[in-house]
C-alpha cells in the first residue's frame, strides 16, 4: 500500500538479454516505501534476474531503475555507493566460510561503513541476538544447519543498515523444517517496516507478508495486485495455471 | 654391484667429500630461501593483475599473460645463463656488482613466479563466483572483496600445489650450480672430478631429500585433511 | 701339362696374399675411419660449428696433428669424424664413442688410471688472464687473493684449488670454457686460470674483451690424446705423435696456429 504517493522503488521498461535470450521484457515494477512486494512464478522467469538488475549485479539491456530517488541505470553510477543501500539475500545463503558467523556479519560495517571496531561487534551482536543465533557467533558457517546459516545472511545484509531488501527465493534450498525459522525472521522484517521484494515459492508465506503479487512468466509480469485478488480470484490464464499447479503440487 | 656402490656410495668418500658439499648446501638453502619469499609475493600481484576486470587494464593483463606464457616455456638453465652472464655484461652497476648467486636467486624467482602465478590464478578462480557476488552485494569494492573474501579462500586451497611448487625450486637451485655458484651439486661434480668417486652426488642427494621429505609429507597431510573436511561439509 | 696346371693354379693362388701383405687396418671404432671427440672452442687449438653432436668444418691445431696422424694410421682424411664431447666426461671411467679426444687435456697421474693418454703433443704452464678492471698480481700470494674463475675438471681448477688453495668462496667455477670467458669478460671474477695457450690465443682473438695476460704458473704440463683405457690404439697413436714431433710437423703446426711468444709472459712465484 502506498503511503505518501511517492514509489520508493520504480522499475521502468527494463529487458534484459542473456545473448540472444530475452529474459527479463520490458518489465514494469513499483514498490512502495515500508511496501512487500513478492515475485512469484516458474524457475526461468526472471525473478532473480529482475532482483539481481535492482543491486546492479547485472547490467539492464534497456529501461531504468530509481530507488529512493536515485538513478541506478545508466553510466557513472557508484556501483558500490549503490550496493550499500540495498541488501540482497541469496538462496545459497553465500556465507564467507572462512571467517566466523560474527566475522561474517562485521564486514560490511567494517571495511564498508568504515566503522570502528569493537562498534562493528556490537552491531553484529545485536542483530545475532535478535535472530536468537548468538550463541554461534564465534562458530564457522560450515557448524550451522542451512536454515541457522540462511538467518545468517540475513543478518549480514542487515548489518549494512540498507533502505531496501531483495531476497532470492531464500528458502528454496532449506530442508522444509527448517524454512519457518526463516520465515519468522522475514515476516518480523515486514512489521518493522523494512521495503522488501522476494522472489519466492513459499505462496502461503507470501499471501500473508505482502502488499503486492507479482506473478511472472517468460520475463514478463503477467499480473499483479494485492495478494487476495491474486490468489483467489487471478484474471490472466496463465496465472490460473501456475496457481493451479502450485496447488496440485501440494505447495499451497 | 660391489663396484656400483664403491662408485657411488662409498663411506670413506662419504665422509671425504661431506664437508664441501654441505657448505655448498647452504648456498643451495640460502638461495631457495630468497627466491621462495619474493615469488610468493610477486606471484601475488601477477596474479591479481591476471584477473583486473575492465577494458583499461587489457594491456596490463596482456603483459601478465605474456610473461607467464614466456617463462613457464623457457628452461631454467638457460633463463639462469641470461642473468648470471648476460645481466651483467649491460653495464648497470647493481647488476655488474651482484655475486652470481644474487643472480641465480633472480632466475629462479622470475621462472617460478611465472608457474606460481598460474597457482594462484586457479586457486582464485576456483573461488566460486557467488562468494564474489556476496562481497561485492555488501557494496564492497573488487579489490576489497579480492582481499577479505577470495583471496583467503583461494590461498588456503592452493597451498598443496604451492609447496609442490617450492619442492621443484629447491632442487632446481642445483641448475645454478653449473654458472659459477658452487651449490651442493658444483661441489659434488667438483669431488667426481677430483677423486673420479661420484659419492660426492650422493651426498648431495641426501641433503636435498632430508629437506624435501618433511615438506612433502606436510603437503600430503595437509591435502588429506582438506579432502576430510569437504567430505564432512557434504560439498 | 694337365697336371702341372693345377700346381701352378694353386701356387698363383698362395703367392697373391703374400704378394698384397700389408699391415692390419687399425683398431678403429669404425674399421677404416677414424672417430676423434673435439670440444670447441679453444682458439687456436680448434673451432667449429657443433650440429647436435658433431663439429662440422673444425679447424686448428688440433684438426691438423689429427688428420696427419689419421695419415699416419692410414686412414683417409675424408673418413674422420669429429665429434663434440664435453671436456669434464672425458675423464669418466668406461667406454668411450671416439678413437681418441684431442682437447688440450693434460696427462696427470690420477687421470692416467681411468684413462689412455698417448705420447704428449704440447707443452703448457697455466696462465692468468685479467679481466679488463682487474690489476695484475705480482705474485702467487697476490693471486690468492682475487676471485678467480676457472673451468670444471680442468688442471687449471685443480691447481687453483689444491695447489694455490684460493679460499672456495672466491673461486668461480663454470662447466665450459666459453661461459668461463664470458664471466671473465662481464666482471664476474679478476681473473682466468687456464692453460696458458688457450687464455693467450683468446686474447689476441678479443683483445678488448679482456685485460692482459698477466703471468704464468710454471706447472710444465703436457698434452696428450685421450683415450679410453687399455685401448688398442694407444701404442699406434703414440707412434705417429712421435714421429711427427721427431721431423718437426708438430713444431711447425705450432708455429702455424700459435704464434705467441711465451716465453713474454712474466713467471708468477
Amino acid at each position: 500500500m502506498s503511503e505518501n504517493g511517492a514509489q520508493f522503488v520504480s522499475v521502468r521498461g527494463v529487458t534484459k538479454r542473456f545473448g540472444d535470450l530475452e529474459v527479463l521484457k520490458h518489465v514494469d515494477l513499483e514498490v512502495a516505501k515500508h511496501g512487500v512486494v513478492s515475485l512469484i512464478g516458474a524457475s526461468g522467469s526472471g525473478k532473480s534476474t529482475l532482483l539481481r538488475c535492482i543491486n546492479l549485479l547485472e547490467r539492464v539491456d534497456e529501461g531504468e531503475i530509481v530507488v529512493d530517488g536515485q538513478r541506478l541505470t545508466g553510466e557513472k553510477v557508484d556501483v558500490n555507493a549503490v550496493r550499500r543501500k540495498i541488501g540482497i539475500v541469496f538462496q545459497a545463503y553465500n556465507l564467507f566460510p572462512h571467517m566466523t558467523v560474527v566475522q561474517n556479519v562485521m564486514l560490511g560495517p567494517r571495511k564498508v561503513r568504515g566503522l570502528p571496531r569493537d562498534r562493528c561487534e556490537s552491531i553484529a551482536r545485536e542483530l545475532l541476538q535478535r535472530i536468537g543465533l548468538e550463541a554461534k557467533a564465534r562458530e564457522y558457517p560450515d557448524r550451522l544447519s542451512g536454515g541457522q546459516q540462511q538467518r545468517v545472511a540475513i543478518a549480514r545484509a542487515l548489518a549494512m543498515e540498507p533502505d531496501l531488501m531483495l531476497l532470492d527465493e531464500i528458502t528454496s534450498a532449506l530442508d522444509p523444517q527448517l524454512v519457518a525459522e526463516v520465515l519468522q525472521l522475514v515476516r518480523e522484517l515486514t512489521e518493522v517496516g523494512m521495503t522488501m521484494i522476494l522472489a519466492t515459492h513459499e505462496m502461503s508465506f507470501a499471501r500473508e507478508v505482502s502488499d503486492v503479487i507479482c506473478f511472472l512468466d517468460g520475463g514478463v509480469i503477467c499480473e499483479q495486485g494485492p495478494p487476495e485478488q491474486i490468489f483467489s480470484d487471478p484474471r490472466e490464464p496463465r496465472t490460473r495455471e501456475f496457481l493451479a499447479r502450485v496447488i496440485e503440487a501440494g505447495r499451497m | 654391484m660391489h663396484r656400483f656402490l664403491h662408485a657411488f656410495v662409498d663411506p670413506f668418500a662419504f665422509r671425504q667429500a661431506l664437508p664441501d658439499v654441505w657448505s655448498g648446501f647452504l648456498i643451495n638453502v640460502h638461495m631457495m630461501l630468497i627466491a621462495e619469499a619474493l615469488v610468493l609475493v610477486l606471484a601475488l600481484l601477477i596474479a591479481i593483475v591476471r584477473g583486473l576486470p575492465g577494458r583499461g587494464a587489457k594491456p596490463l593483463r596482456g603483459l601478465a599473460i605474456a610473461y607467464t606464457d614466456f617463462f613457464r616455456g623457457t628452461p631454467l638453465t638457460i633463463v639462469a645463463y641470461v642473468c648470471i652472464l648476460g645481466l651483467p655484461g649491460l653495464g648497470y652497476p647493481f647488476l655488474k656488482n651482484a655475486s652470481s648467486e644474487a643472480l641465480g636467486v633472480v632466475a629462479l624467482t622470475i621462472v617460478y613466479t611465472a608457474y606460481v602465478t598460474e597457482v594462484y590464478r586457479a586457486g582464485i578462480e576456483s573461488v566460486h563466483g557467488s562468494q564474489r557476488m556476496a562481497a561485492r552485494s555488501l557494496g564492497l569494492t573488487y579489490m576489497q572483496a579480492l582481499r577479505y573474501v577470495v583471496l583467503p579462500q583461494a590461498i588456503r586451497r592452493v597451498v598443496p600445489p604451492l609447496l609442490n611448487d617450492f619442492i621443484g625450486l629447491q632442487k632446481d637451485t642445483a641448475i645454478i650450480g653449473a654458472i659459477g655458484v658452487t651449490e651442493a651439486a658444483a661441489q659434488a661434480t667438483n669431488y667426481a672430478n677430483s677423486y673420479f668417486n661420484y659419492t660426492g652426488y650422493f651426498v648431495a642427494a641426501v641433503f636435498f631429500v632430508y629437506l624435501t621429505i618433511p615438506l612433502a609429507r606436510f603437503t600430503d597431510n595437509l591435502i588429506r585433511q582438506r579432502e576430510l573436511r569437504e567430505r564432512a561439509a557434504g560439498i | 701339362m694337365k697336371r702341372l696346371l693345377p700346381l701352378v693354379a694353386a701356387a698363383a693362388l698362395l703367392a697373391v696374399p703374400a704378394a698384397s701383405a700389408r699391415p692390419a687396418a687399425p683398431p678403429t671404432l669404425k674399421p677404416g675411419a677414424l672417430t676423434v671427440a673435439l670440444n670447441p672452442p679453444a682458439v687456436g687449438f680448434q673451432v667449429g660449428t657443433l650440429r647436435g653432436n658433431t663439429v662440422v668444418n673444425p679447424t686448428g691445431f688440433e684438426i691438423d696433428l689429427a688428420r696427419d696422424i689419421a695419415a699416419k694410421l692410414g686412414i683417409p682424411a675424408a673418413k674422420i669424424s669429429w665429434i663434440n664431447v664435453p671436456f669434464d666426461t672425458l675423464f669418466r671411467p668406461g667406454a668411450k664413442p671416439f678413437d681418441f679426444a684431442f682437447e688440450e687435456a693434460t696427462i696427470t697421474a690420477a687421470r692416467s688410471r681411468v684413462v689412455d693418454f698417448s705420447a704428449p703433443y704440447f707443452n703448457a704452464n697455466q696462465g692468468v688472464l685479467l679481466s679488463k678492471t682487474a690489476t695484475a698480481p705480482k705474485s702467487l700470494a697476490d693471486l690468492k687473493k682475487m676471485s678467480i674463475c676457472a673451468q670444471s675438471a680442468t688442471t687449471g681448477l685443480d691447481y687453483v684449488q689444491h695447489k694455490l688453495q684460493a679460499p672456495s668462496s672466491s673461486v668461480h667455477i663454470y662447466t665450459s670454457t666459453s661461459a668461463a670467458f664470458t664471466a671473465l669478460q662481464v666482471g664476474r671474477c679478476d681473473v682466468f686460470v687456464m692453460d696458458v695457450p688457450i687464455v693467450a690465443s683468446q686474447k689476441k682473438t678479443k683483445p678488448s674483451a679482456y685485460g692482459a695476460v698477466a703471468g704464468q704458473i710454471v706447472t710444465n704440463e703436457q698434452y696428450g690424446a685421450v683415450l679410453a683405457k687399455g685401448s688398442k690404439l694407444t701404442p699406434d697413436v703414440s707412434a705417429a705423435i712421435k714421429a711427427l714431433t721427431t721431423d718437426g710437423t708438430i713444431a711447425k703446426l705450432q708455429k702455424k696456429w700459435f704464434n705467441i711468444d711465451v716465453s713474454k709472459i712474466p713467471v708468477l712465484k
